[in-house]
């Protein structure tokens, strides 16, 4: 049996059962047209020359199984389609209901700065932006960011579902959230 | 006519009452019980930016409620 080196090298004592042999077909490193080292070179030295290349032939299919392969295909595009639309109708809907309960003020912040501004119990005011999370900034008297929070409700829904849970949150019971959220000092 | 806007998936699903029917009534406090039971939070609002209260019980009078799912930290 030859030694693990002889066979990963072209050293010219490698025997003929070696795994260098075995892919090079002779005992000195150089290949022959019948051996697998040719074919991946096309030629007979060990440089490779433009044209080497490996192609796959595709399996063989039957019409049966071609068909079906369309067929699932389209099925997936359909699933993916149907998806899709329904996310759309969900961010719709959630947008109009988020409108419904902002304010003139509140709504015009959100179209020109995807965000709107919401004043606590405590006077504080908070930015919300558009998002799921990290999208709540604190501001100072001087709207001069300063912490981040991070709390959204624990389901997913639309952005703009979770952006209405955030303010009714932060009006109603602002202690809680910030006790539940993750508040980043800026 | 009363109204809850329970916050979901779908962006929200509406369940409406009239707080003279007892039958529509018991089927908006179910669902309201069933969801507090779940976590989520009731709030009873007005629409316009008006801020919402934290309700803990199911007001057949109230003019709208939102339960959303419970807020967690990001």
């Amino acid at each position: 049996m030859p030694e693990a080196w002889q066979s990963i090298t072209t050293d010219t004592t490698t025997t003929k059962d070696s795994s260098w042999t075995y892919w090079t077909g002779d005992t000195i490193g150089t290949a022959t047209s019948g051996n697998v080292w040719y074919q991946w070179n096309t030629g007979t030295s060990a440089g490779i020359t433009t044209t080497a290349r490996v192609t796959a032939s595709p399996s063989q299919q039957t019409p049966e199984q071609i068909e079906a392969n369309r067929l699932r295909a389209e099925r997936q595009q359909q699933e993916y389609d149907r998806k899709r639309q329904e996310a759309a109708a969900a961010d719709e809907r959630a947008e109009q209901l988020l409108r419904a309960f902002l304010s003139p003020e509140q709504r015009k912040h959100l179209d020109e700065m995807s965000a709107f501004l919401v004043q606590s119990e405590s006077e504080r005011v908070y930015r919300i932006k558009r998002g799921r999370s990290r999208n709540i900034e604190e501001l100072d008297e001087n709207g001069k960011i300063v912490a981040r929070l991070c709390a959204h409700p624990s389901e997913l829904v639309p952005d703009p579902d979770t952006m209405l849970a955030q303010k009714i949150m932060l009006e109603s019971n602002e202690d809680e959230f910030l006790r539940i959220a993750n508040r980043t000092v800026v | 006519m009363s109204e809850m806007r329970v916050i979901d998936a779908t962006g929200d699903t509406k369940v409406i009452w009239d707080s003279g029917n007892r039958d529509e009534v018991k089927a908006a406090r179910d669902t309201f019980e069933q969801l507090k039971k779940k976590g989520h939070i009731a709030y009873a609002v007005k629409k316009g930016g008006d801020k919402g209260e934290i309700i803990h019980e199911f007001d057949p009078e109230a003019e709208k409620i939102i339960l959303a799912p419970r807020i967690v930290g990001g």
